[in-house]
């Protein structure tokens, strides 16, 4: 991977230089001596106090203001003509990986293996190092979202490279793709790429496949899971079939099209609740199975947690209450109220249903402690969290707990009571949240399974009447069920949902040795991304990966017909379309503070 | 300018029939005046006694003394003489640049002149510098109520645009003029030293002075940006400059720690010191400043 040695500035609107014309009256005006009016003052002396001769600078500050404002001008100038191409490859030497297939087109049915080849090719390219993917083909060519975007983003092409007339910076990529690719239309299809092309450029050569495209397909999120589908029929033919959406829980039909040649349709589309994660929207011509348009969409996957409890069936009522409190958080079908004497069996049976971020409450200890992959809420006992002293019960209350901590936030224990409270003994790492004048009274322990132990019996306590327990319930519903796996691509600042209770957790951008985060144990922790890239998160629990992108992801904008002449641009693009912005901006604030200092020197007399 | 410009309005005259001239002690006065002097003679307010001898008025004995010491003693009292009142009109050509500033210096006059008048002040007006050009202005002199029509055209005639340095040209109209008890300066003292040294003089002339001070209401109209040339109205000097808003900042500061000055050398000094604004006419509000600020009481 080497950048190209190039150090001059080039400028994507080379054209905006005559606006440095404008420093032509400014020069005027410094050169034409101004006409000096004439005014009589009774307090002459004070002008004479102010006319005393200055140091050498004060002399020359009409010059410097004028070469200020002149410098800010042309600073000004330089940063509308968009510059920085050239030396903006040298900072960041990505690959650029160049897919290639004279058969594309945006159309079924082509489009669906065309996806299928990117995704391999995504798969294969390491993506710390690929500044973009464009796929080429004889109609035109589209810049693939950057691999941060992972597996998510990549049903998903960016708008398609316009031609001459199009946005300024697109066309100058365009503009850059031609230099760089000397007869690009004969290399990019029937030759070998150019001996003298830049190593950073690689390029695939897909397969080609004749087809005759008729329809085409995109998609738009216009609210959760709710979806606009357009489909247009480029074909002079009338079209009959049915949208289809594939999803990992089966293909289901959503709905009969019929569309007219050259007709353009937009479908309002829900998403069925059981279908979440990649979801493939397709067009099955009537009597037919395979797809001839598709498009990819990425449903969040937000399933609620469920909660078990595991009760004595006299102390139900309380239970079935609390479950009923939190019926709109939890998922109901997985939660569930278990008899005690079955609660271990129960718990056997559905260990493949319980998911990482479910919560499994035990109103007494059991009789053997299960190894449960989910958090953990246990009455009557330290369970795995420390061992009874031997004393005697006694009754207790809580005099102090640690308020700051997520669990406890806004929970208040101070009217708390019990009647026989075990004296327990905090095994090593765990933690005491609360406790009264007997000992612990609320233990801790982090880690992939969190586990929270009241040393005391639920049904001899009043925690039931509390509001306080309602809003524990809440907390660990909430801080342990942020173990869910990472959704989505996340944009530049956002937080990266951090398992609850994981220790000491590292975060890595891939392609950097050092870790660009650490934090401890912290439930909560916000650790936000202030760059894009695929950042691996790592705790005691597990490697997670997260995928941050300067800005979401965006379908593909339908209907855009390519235009002759950016085919023969269809070959490779740049490294990346930010890099031009820092420049701007560089030179847009270097204009503004001598915008500033030309300000001091005019109204504060500074030099 | 008619007189009638300078003339204060019949219900301003009326109030000033009502004041005098806000001095305590006459110097040296004009027989026939209700100002304890610093003579002895006829006159009500007692000042000192002194052993009888042959002859004396024994009205005048001290009959408590007499009984308690065994010894006749006279009482004195201070003579009762008429003041005399000098007003000091700066007429040099900056109060001809300061929009409105001959106006209130006219008004002043009047108003000062007519009240010393009516308390059977002699009024002596001087106006600053007292030469223009080669001619010799003259001295207003005035005497009595009856006069007062005479001092308001003789006011109205007084010309502004005579440059000269403030100082040099009082001290050649004071020459070897005896100044009256109360000796008023009328000037917008626009120079850099002038004020400190006037002060000492009149001190020096030993007079009661004050200083009435016409500033200008709007700095701002000579202080636009750009390229100027300022030019002095005393001299004709001509200063080349560009006004930016810094400079015009710094000319604001100045002005201000200026005025501040004056007004702690005029503590300083004992020197009575109230400001108007120029184009203040006379009017109540004058007449209430001038009380306030211990000339007219």
């Amino acid at each position: 991977m080497i950048g190209v040695p190039v150090f001059a500035l080039t400028f994507r609107q080379p054209e905006l230089w005559l606006l440095a014309l404008l420093a032509v009256p400014l020069i005027l005006a410094y050169l034409v001596e101004p006409r000096r009016r004439r005014g009589v003052d009774p307090f002459f002396f004070l002008w004479e106090r102010l006319a005393r001769p200055k140091p050498l600078l004060g002399r020359l500050a009409r010059v410097t203001e004028f070469l200020l404002l002149l410098t800010a001008l042309l600073l000004i100038v330089a940063a509308v003509t968009d510059p920085g191409d050239a030396l903006a490859r040298v900072k960041k030497p990505m690959k650029i990986v160049a897919a290639v297939n004279p058969g594309w087109s945006d159309d079924a049915p082509y489009r669906s293996s065309a996806l299928a080849e990117l995704r391999a090719l995504l798969a294969a390219v390491p993506p710390e190092e690929t500044g973009c993917v464009v796929a080429g083909s004889s109609e035109g060519a589209r810049l693939v979202v950057p691999p941060t975007h992972g597996p998510l983003g990549l049903p998903v092409l960016s708008g398609r490279i316009p031609g001459r007339g199009a946005r300024a910076p697109l066309r100058a990529m365009v503009d850059h793709l031609e230099r760089a690719f000397p007869g690009a239309e004969t290399h990019w299809f029937d030759a070998d790429p150019p001996a003298d092309l830049p190593s950073r450029w690689v390029v695939h050569r897909l397969r080609d496949e004749d087809s005759t495209p008729s329809l085409s397909l995109s998609l738009r999120s216009t609210a959760r899971r709710r979806l606009a589908v357009a489909v247009a029929n480029r074909g002079g033919t009338a079209w009959k079939g049915a949208l289809v959406l594939e999803s990992a829980a089966g293909r289901r039909h959503a709905a009969e099209l019929e569309l007219e040649g050259g007709a353009r349709r937009t479908i309002g589309l829900e998403v069925p609740a059981d279908i979440d994660g990649a979801l493939t929207v397709a067009l099955v011509a009537a009597g037919g199975t395979d797809p001839v348009a598709r498009a990819g969409h990425f449903v969040p996957r937000r399933v609620p947690p469920g909660i078990v409890v595991i009760a004595r069936p006299e102390d139900s009522t309380a239970w079935r209450a609390l479950l009923a409190t939190f019926a709109d958080h939890i998922d109901s079908e997985r939660s569930n109220l278990v008899p005690l004497e079955e609660g271990l069996g129960y718990l056997e049976a559905q260990r493949e249903r319980l998911r990482p971020f479910d919560l499994v409450v035990f109103q007494e200890p059991p009789a053997r402690w299960p190894d449960l992959p989910v958090p953990v809420l246990l009455f009557g006992g330290a369970g795995p969290l420390g061992s009874a002293t031997g004393g005697e019960s006694r009754p207790g209350a809580i005099s102090s707990w640690e308020r700051e901590h997520p669990l406890l936030a806004g929970v208040d224990l101070s009217m708390l009571v019990a009647r026989a409270v075990v004296a327990v003994k905090p095994a090593p790492g765990v933690r005491v949240l609360a406790s009264g004048a007997e000992g612990p009274m609320l233990l801790y322990r982090a880690g992939p399974t969190p586990v929270a132990a009241f040393p005391f019996r639920f049904e001899s306590s009043n925690l039931d009447s509390l509001w306080g327990f309602i809003s524990l319930i809440n907390n660990l519903v909430k801080v342990w069920g942020r173990q869910q796996p990472v959704v989505g691509p996340l944009l530049v600042g956002e937080v990266v949902p951090l398992p609850a209770g994981e220790g000491a957790i590292r975060g890595w951008r891939a392609g950097e040795k050092e870790p660009s985060w650490e934090g401890h144990a912290g439930e909560g922790f916000p650790f936000r991304p202030r760059k894009p890239g695929r950042f691996r998160v790592a705790g005691n629990g597990a490697v997670r990966e997260a995928f941050v992108n300067t800005r979401p992801l965006e379908p593909a904008s339908p209907g855009e017909a390519p235009t002759a002449a950016s085919a023969p641009a269809a070959a490779a693009v740049v490294a990346s379309v930010a890099d031009w912005r820092s420049w701007v901006r560089a030179l847009a604030w270097a204009a503004l503070g001598l915008l500033l200092i030309e300000w001091l020197v005019y109204h504060r007399g500074w030099l | 300018m008619k007189s009638a410009a300078v003339t204060p309005s019949p219900e301003v005259l009326r109030l000033l029939d009502r004041m005098e001239i806000a001095i305590w002690e006459v110097r040296r006065g004009r027989p026939g005046g209700s100002l304890p002097s610093l003579h002895l003679g006829l006159g009500t307010r007692f000042r000192d006694f002194r052993r009888y001898t042959p002859g004396d008025d024994l009205r005048y004995l001290d009959w408590n003394a007499l009984g308690r010491l065994g010894e006749p003693f006279i009482k004195q009292f201070a003579r009762e003489e008429a003041g005399r009142l000098t007003l000091l009109v700066d007429r040099t050509a900056s109060m001809a640049t300061l929009p409105g500033a001959d106006l209130t210096a006219r008004s002043v006059t009047a108003v000062l002149a007519y009240t010393a008048l009516g308390a059977g002040y002699e009024v002596d007006i001087v106006p600053v510098p007292l030469m223009d050009g080669r001619v010799a202005s003259p001295v207003g002199g005035f005497l009595g109520r009856g006069t007062s029509g005479e001092m308001f055209d003789w006011i109205a005639g007084l010309t502004f645009d005579t440059p000269a340095p403030l100082f040099p040209a009082l001290r050649s109209s004071v020459g070897s003029r005896e100044l009256g008890t109360a000796t008023f300066l009328i000037s917008d003292l626009a120079d850099a030293d002038a004020g400190d040294r006037i002060f000492r003089y009149l001190r020096a002339k030993r007079c009661q002075p004050a200083l009435v001070q016409i500033e200008p209401v709007d700095e701002r109209a000579w202080l636009r940006l750009g390229h100027r040339e300022m030019i002095d109205p005393e001299s004709g000097r001509i200063l080349s400059l560009r006004v930016t808003p810094s400079v015009r900042r710094s000319y604001l500061e100045q002005l201000q720690r200026f005025r501040e000055r004056v007004r702690h050398r005029c503590r300083a000094l004992g020197v009575r010191h109230v400001c108007f604004p120029a184009g203040h006419r006379a009017d109540r509000t004058m007449v209430q400043a001038l009380r306030e600020g211990g000339i007219l009481r």
